[in-house]
């Protein structure tokens, strides 16, 4: 209930099972109608645990023109357009964004404390520094781990020198592995595992150049990393169902789930295969190959601590090893500044026709969006205030506070709804008479069936209403009448709801569940309207010539049902 | 005599639409643009008298308020913005280093830079605000305490309590909670209008806005 009284959820049907098996068959439309009213038949409650699942605000929905259903986050499907850092706004190539690991290659950094954005600051002459890296909100800096930079640009940079011991970071991710660690692993199948002689390789000569372990962390990730990357590789080269390219696939593009399916299809064979040819991968056993052995002086060294100094687990959980970070960090003093992950701009699609629904504007500076079919450009906006009576609810105020309703007293709120189709469209509302849950709270909607106009030039408005609406309903402030709307105007409709909040009895013992107290009317909402835009016409013509073979013809006519959740606000108890 | 006070609404309605209470101290208000439709409730402070001293004149003379010129402004504000009761607007400072008038060291200064709020923005009660820029679509929520020289982008929405440290930049399109605030969520595409269709649809903050705007004013 992260929103403030009165809020709107919309539940995308694709959670619905039974809407699942009368999508795949559209082929009778008797079944359909059958199951449409069955649908209607069973109440959502908007309590149930599953409800969670599908409720959205109105704001996250799509709207698939072709298969004319809303969507929700989960029936779409995502497509990265663009990769950028949310301190600088810069936008990296996808190629570079692979090199750096996901991390901003500029000057961004987060505070290994608070996480905050750093700030690069001199603590020196302005121009020529020398420079740290400052946090704004818990004041701690870089000096505090003894890090200090020659330039104020190109932070990134400086610090991947740091963690290779004052080296330039080489361009492949196997750098401390495949460079000067290579003839040690090579050799390392022939010697005895964990022999004394190795502990003086690659990695810990490196750890000596630099002060303090963390360092070691990253180099023994990548080593890690490379290792098991080839011992996959040289383990599956026989099998010629998992390809090595499976080690960097997306899992989220079709070409590679296919490869996965075969993996699972062709099983039988692949055993045979893999029984004929028997490759056995083995771990990492040297410390080149990124393996180290917990020795008792990295235990010994913690009960000497101040507990002030220790890491929490969040801190650690912030320090990734691929980079400078030391996810091992013990003290306070062994964290690193991170930099910053990227973000993307991600379009969407229709996840059963593909159809795009959202594509954003390429640019990073610009918040807009070149296709973005959004569910509220198709279904009424609802917004709800308490009905102006004398002794009625005042209008919420934007104080953070609840909408506490007296239990067994009716209140009355009107419900607007604002078309924002070009055609006119038909609206009734259903809701049940009594809310779904353990408490019951009695609902009536005063005029369930009404249209609202569509969607013209706001002049319309002035031309063809003579400015005395709003004395549609004279009797504002006394009995509403049933039937009958509250009020009217060019785009959108009013209509009042009454709410009679059952009182909640409570046992001494029994705690009231979190939100129990509050109200959460659902409200079936179908919606009718003839598409008459100019688009849809070519469409439909186009449809006409190509799909005779008994599909049934696009008329224009949209129908569109859902549930929508509304939440009034809280019984006082 | 005292004025009646049936004549004095609680707010002053200006011709564009804005609706600043009276009881709101705006101080310098003529360093301070509103663009029209905003409103501005009671016990808000707007410093507009921070404002950058014009630039070729020594600091001696920025007590004088008469050589102000109209192009200093010290605030902005774009269209339907809601300043909640309790806020304030500071404007940015940042210490910046001039060269002395009689030429000795040069010496750093505290300059007043301009707080730029565009359109549909909505500030809650008791928010202290000292951003640089703030785009448009953008919520803020009550209490929350935005630094010097934070730039938020398009398409913000920052839950209450959340404080956003200094010289900090907040990309579009998210949630932002915490202290210090960080990024807990995305907002939907439709929490604002495209803009690029030129529709006359009405979406999710812009309906808001004009309702906001709309609940407030002298009674009639």
């Amino acid at each position: 209930m992260a929103l403030p009284f009165p809020y709107i959820y919309i539940s995308c049907p694709c959670s619905d099972a039974s809407r699942r098996a009368l999508t795949s068959k559209r082929s009778s439309r008797d079944v359909d109608i059958d199951r449409a009213m069955q649908d209607d038949e069973d109440t959502f409650d908007p309590r149930h645990p599953r409800s969670a699942f599908s409720l959205f605000p109105p704001e996250h929905l799509l709207y698939c023109e072709e298969c004319h259903e809303i969507k929700c986050p989960r029936c779409v499907t995502e497509e990265i357009n663009a990769t950028y850092c949310p301190d600088c706004l810069f936008e990296s190539p996808k190629v570079m964004v692979r090199g750096e690991l996901n991390r901003c290659p500029r000057n961004c950094f987060h505070c290994p404390i608070c996480t905050s954005q750093m700030i690069t600051t001199s603590i020196g002459d302005p121009k020529s520094g020398p420079f740290v890296l400052n946090c704004n909100y818990c004041m701690w800096n870089t000096l505090d781990v003894g890090i200090k930079f020659d330039k104020a640009i190109g932070i990134r940079g400086q610090v991947d020198e740091m963690a290779n011991g004052g080296k330039q970071r080489p361009a492949t991710l196997k750098s401390p592995y495949s460079g000067q660690a290579e003839p040690a692993r090579k050799s390392s199948l022939s010697q005895t595992p964990l022999s004394p002689g190795h502990q003086d390789e690659a990695p810990d000569a490196m750890d000596r150049s630099v002060p303090g372990a963390p360092l070691d962390a990253t180099a023994r990730f990548n080593a890690l990393r490379a290792f098991y990357k080839e011992q996959i590789t040289d383990s599956s080269a026989t099998d010629a169902s998992f390809p090595t390219s499976a080690l960097d696939m997306a899992y989220s593009s079709p070409s590679s789930l296919q490869r996965i399916m075969n993996i699972y299809t062709n099983r039988d064979s692949s055993a045979k295969r893999s029984r004929q040819k028997l490759t056995i991968m083995r771990e990492a056993r040297t410390s080149s190959e990124g393996f180290i052995l917990t020795t008792e002086s990295t235990k010994v060294s913690s009960p000497s601590i101040d507990y002030d100094e220790t890491t929490t687990a969040s801190q650690r959980a912030f320090q990734h090893p691929s980079f400078i970070g030391n996810p091992d960090a013990v003290k306070v003093s062994e964290l690193r500044p991170m930099p910053t992950l990227m973000r993307t701009k991600r379009s969407k699609r229709c996840a059963t026709c593909k159809h795009i629904l959202t594509r954003p504007d390429l640019k990073i500076s610009s918040a807009r969006y070149r296709i973005k079919l959004i569910a509220l450009n198709y279904i009424p906006f609802v917004t709800i205030k308490p009905l102006p009576v004398p002794g009625g609810l005042l209008a919420p105020v934007p104080d953070g506070a609840d909408v506490v309703l007296a239990p067994g007293k009716p209140v009355q709120f009107i419900m607007t709804l604002r078309n924002p189709l070009f055609d006119d469209a038909s609206v009734s509302l259903g809701c049940p008479s009594v809310t779904p849950g353990r408490h019951g709270h009695r609902v009536t909607i005063l005029c369930p069936q009404f249209r609202i106009g569509k969607n013209s030039d706001a002049w319309d408005d002035a031309l063809n209403n003579p400015p005395d609406r709003g004395t549609l309903n004279p009797a504002a402030g006394g009995e509403q009448i049933a039937g009958k709307l509250y009020d009217q105007g060019r785009n959108w409709a009013s209509v009042v709801l009454e709410i009679v909040p059952a009182s909640i009895v409570r046992q001494q013992s029994a705690e009231l569940d979190e939100d129990e107290d509050v109200i959460e009317i659902p409200i079936r909402v179908r919606l009718e309207w003839t598409v008459t835009d100019l688009d849809a016409g070519l469409e439909r013509r186009k449809r006409d010539k190509g799909l005779d073979d008994g599909e049934d013809v696009d008329d224009g006519k949209r129908e569109l049902s859902y549930w929508m959740v509304v939440g009034i606000g809280r019984v006082a108890c | 005599m005292p004025p009646k006070p049936a004549v004095r609404g609680e707010y002053i309605e200006t011709e564009t639409g804005n609706k600043i209470n009276r009881k709101a101290s705006v101080l310098g208000p003529r360093h301070i643009i509103l663009a029209g439709k905003c409103v501005i409730q009671h016990d808000v402070v707007i410093r507009g008298d921070l404002v950058r001293p014009s630039q070729p004149k020594p600091p001696t003379q920025q007590g004088d308020q008469k050589s102000a010129s109209p192009d200093q402004t010290s605030i902005h504000l774009g269209r339907y913005v809601f300043i909640s009761p309790g806020c304030t607007l500071h404007p940015p400072s940042r210490l910046t280093t001039v060269a002395s008038p009689n030429g000795g060291e040069p010496q750093q200064i505290m300059t007043y830079f301009m707080l730029r709020i565009s359109d549909y923005v909505y500030i809650g009660p008791n928010t202290h605000v000292r951003a640089a820029e703030i785009k448009s679509n953008v919520y803020i929520g009550a209490n929350c305490t935005i630094g010097n020289m934070v730039i938020i982008k398009d398409n913000v929405k920052i839950l209450d309590g959340t404080v956003l440290p200094p010289n900090t930049v907040w990309a579009g399109g998210t949630v932002i909670a915490g202290r210090p605030g960080r990024v807990v969520g995305e907002i939907g595409e439709g929490w604002a209008a495209s803009g690029t269709s030129g529709s006359t649809v009405d979406e999710g903050v812009g309906i808001r806005s004009r309702e906001r705007w709309a609940s407030v004013g002298n009674k009639r």
